[in-house]
């Protein structure tokens, strides 16, 4: 039998300790043999000590207590709002102090409009609110906010780190896999959501069938509605046999179709249809053909903004169904996860089979075993001795607050090409120097804080004033409703692309351009990836 | 006749019910479904006679009625649903009767709502 979650209550009458009275499923905490803590400085000086006993806090709304035992709200508050609404101020405080400490706030009030108080309480990732308790609800409110808080940093190849929003996430992924309706997966560029879809949602949508993906970015509009639904032989220039669709390929499994705002309105249409009747017809046909799919759509803007300017319809947006849509974070908003993410990616490409070839000769010259692991070390880690067995790459602190710094427009896959070409290029240096006949002995090897500086992109300024950039013109256009990093990070992106079509993917002139020395033009290469862009697709849309 | 402010009024009405909700309507709730005549006595009994227990003071839903009553405006639609409430603390409750307890009480929440929601609506008059 599984062991009873510690429970602790902070309430300022008996009536939610009575309550626990009748789940003998949660073990109730009694700070100083009472059954709960009366107010907020109880409850703030209890915790620091016992924090680690508690799995949970009952937190009640309203207390009526002594003004001098009251955490304070806000400044414009009174003391009756203050009591009120007290249990708020002490969720802000346990939030503060205690971020991954679940709170389940209760009320047995049913009109208690709490979002007047603190509009973020139901926002915020393992706070759950219970107006006019009933055991049941109460039980699977708790049971919730257990599991969440017990999720792993990692599962299925996906990092979902410490993060308080991606632990949302995923808990909202778990529950919109199942059953049969579409799941709506928004996110900037490189945040992992084809990789969500894949190692999440269609691992855990319990379906038998194939994971079928499509890059709607990809595909020449003409060809996606072929691509889709399929075609018989003759329905189109081009179509020398019948050609089985992503649909009927996805049949009993999951469909991914990423960029849905490269589709045209008759192709949303089409989408619509398949996703309400489950039937879809090929090209060319006269039969409908049933298809039971689960359709994961992903875009790197809202929906919502696509409605909004005309690229996607409404009826196709509303069948999406807004309730099961989910937004992954950017890198930039989960800055604690930084240091973990790039030290299992670190790891995860030193495993990789290119690497071995260099990283074979390395651990061989420095006596190290043929699978001892490579870890990055950076900040506090870096100022310890090495640690034996193992190989480490130094980070130098410069390099890593340059990393804190950045604003990570690629997302994850920027940081997992930055963490391999740390891996490779540090590996790299280290072969170079043993085939020069040198020896190596140390098993913390530094890593170059200028390289990390040029992969980032944040290249020393140009002293002699003019650069060939200067006099350039480029048509640029800005989103209305961006905020300054995405517009940044769009000029950025619509530079490239027309210095791209200009130079006809020669990057040797852009670095020239942009860098004003032709030989740098891995520099441009890796800004244009960071950014999220392929040379390939540039060179196909060109 | 109050002379209190609109404002006081609402916040009367908003610790009624939060007594309500809290020490009246939660204890009969989380009664389990096999619970007994006795027990369902009890908690309604107890529900109503030591409704607001702060430090040592007991206070009886009887009481915190008269004490509200006293400040708030002409109520009346409010009134009927509280008395129709504290009858139940003369009568012998069993099992069977639980549904309309917590029925009653859950009428003067209502009207509760209702009354503050006329009160911010047109004042008081």
């Amino acid at each position: 039998m599984a062991k009873a979650p510690r429970v602790v209550i902070i309430d300022d009458g008996q009536a939610y300790a009575e309550l626990l009275a009748h789940m003998p499923e949660f073990e109730l905490l009694r700070p100083h043999g009472a059954l709960r803590l009366p107010d907020g400085p109880a409850a703030l000086q209890w915790l620091a000590v016992h924090r680690s006993d508690t799995e949970l806090v009952l937190l009640d709304v309203q207390f009526d207590i002594d003004a001098d035992r009251l955490l304070p709200l806000d400044q414009s508050a009174d003391t009756r709002r203050t009591r009120r609404f007290q249990g708020v101020a002490i969720l802000r405080e346990i939030r503060r102090r205690w971020p991954d400490l679940p709170v389940v706030l209760l009320t047995a009030q049913e009109d208690l409009a709490l979002t007047d108080a603190a509009h973020d309480v139901s926002a915020t990732p393992l706070t759950y609110y219970l107006g006019a308790a009933d055991l049941d609800t109460l039980r699977i409110r708790i049971a919730a906010a257990l599991a969440e808080a017990a999720q792993p940093l990692e599962d299925g190849g996906i990092l979902w780190g410490h993060d308080l929003a991606m632990r949302a996430l995923r808990r909202r992924l778990a529950v919109v896999a199942q059953g049969g309706l579409p799941v709506v997966i928004e996110g900037e560029t490189g945040t992992g959501k084809s990789h969500l879809a894949r190692q999440f949602v269609h691992a855990n949508s319990g379906r038998k069938g194939p994971f079928v993906a499509v890059d709607l970015a990809t595909v020449p509009a003409e060809l996606i509605a072929a691509h889709l639904f399929g075609a018989l032989r003759g329905s189109y220039t081009g179509a020398v046999a019948d050609r089985k669709g992503a649909f009927q390929a996805a049949d009993g499994g999951t469909l991914f179709l990423d960029e849905l705002q490269n589709t045209t309105a008759d192709v949303q249409k089409l989408l619509l249809r398949a996703l309400q009747e489950g039937r879809v017809t090929p090209l060319g046909a006269v039969r409908d053909e049933v298809v039971d799919v689960k359709v994961v759509v992903a875009s790197n803007l809202p929906l919502q903004e696509l409605v909004a300017t005309g690229r996607l319809r409404a009826d196709l947006y509303m069948r999406l169904s807004p309730a099961t849509r989910v937004v992954v974070p950017a890198l930039r908003h989960r800055p604690q996860d930084l240091g973990f993410l790039l030290r299992r990616l670190t790891q995860q490409c030193a495993l990789k089979p290119a690497v071995a070839q260099l990283r074979m000769p390395v651990l061989r010259a420095l006596g190290l075993a043929g699978n001892a692991p490579i870890q990055l070390v950076f900040g506090a880690d870096a100022r310890r001795p090495a640690q034996p067995g193992v190989l480490e790459l130094a980070l130098p602190e410069s390099a890593w607050r340059a990393l804190q710094s950045h604003p990570w427009p690629g997302n994850l896959r920027e940081l997992a090409m930055l963490a391999e070409n740390l891996v490779t290029f540090t590996l790299f240096s280290a072969v170079e120097a043993l085939r020069a006949g040198m020896e190596l002995h140390q098993t913390r090897m530094q890593v170059d804080g200028g390289f990390v500086n040029e992969l980032l992109g944040k290249t020393a300024p140009d002293e002699s004033g003019e650069t060939p950039l200067d006099g350039q013109v480029f048509r640029v256009s800005v989103q209305a409703g961006a905020t300054l990093n995405q517009v940044a990070v769009d000029l950025e992106r619509q530079v490239l692309r027309t210095l791209f079509a200009r130079h006809s993917g020669d990057f040797a002139a852009m670095a020239q351009v942009l860098l004003g020395d032709p030989a740098r033009q891995r520099a441009v290469r890796l800004r244009l990836n960071q950014l999220g862009l392929s040379a390939r697709a540039l060179r196909r849309d060109a | 006749m109050t002379t209190l402010h609109i404002v006081d009024i609402l916040a009367i009405l908003d610790d009624l019910q939060h007594d309500l909700g809290k020490h009246l309507l939660l204890p009969l709730i989380v009664l389990p479904p096999d619970a007994s005549d006795a027990q369902v006595q009890a908690a309604v009994t107890r529900a109503l006679q030591a409704t607001r227990i702060r430090q040592d003071q007991t206070q009886s839903a009887a009481h915190i009625w008269q004490q509200a009553q006293a400040a708030l405006p002409e109520l009346p639609a409010l009134h009927r649903a509280v008395l129709q409430a504290l009858a139940w603390r003369d009568k012998v409750i069993v099992r069977e009767d639980l549904a309309q307890v917590v029925s009653d009480f859950r009428e003067v929440a209502a009207a509760i709502r209702q009354a503050r929601a006329k009160l911010e609506r047109d004042g008081v008059r």
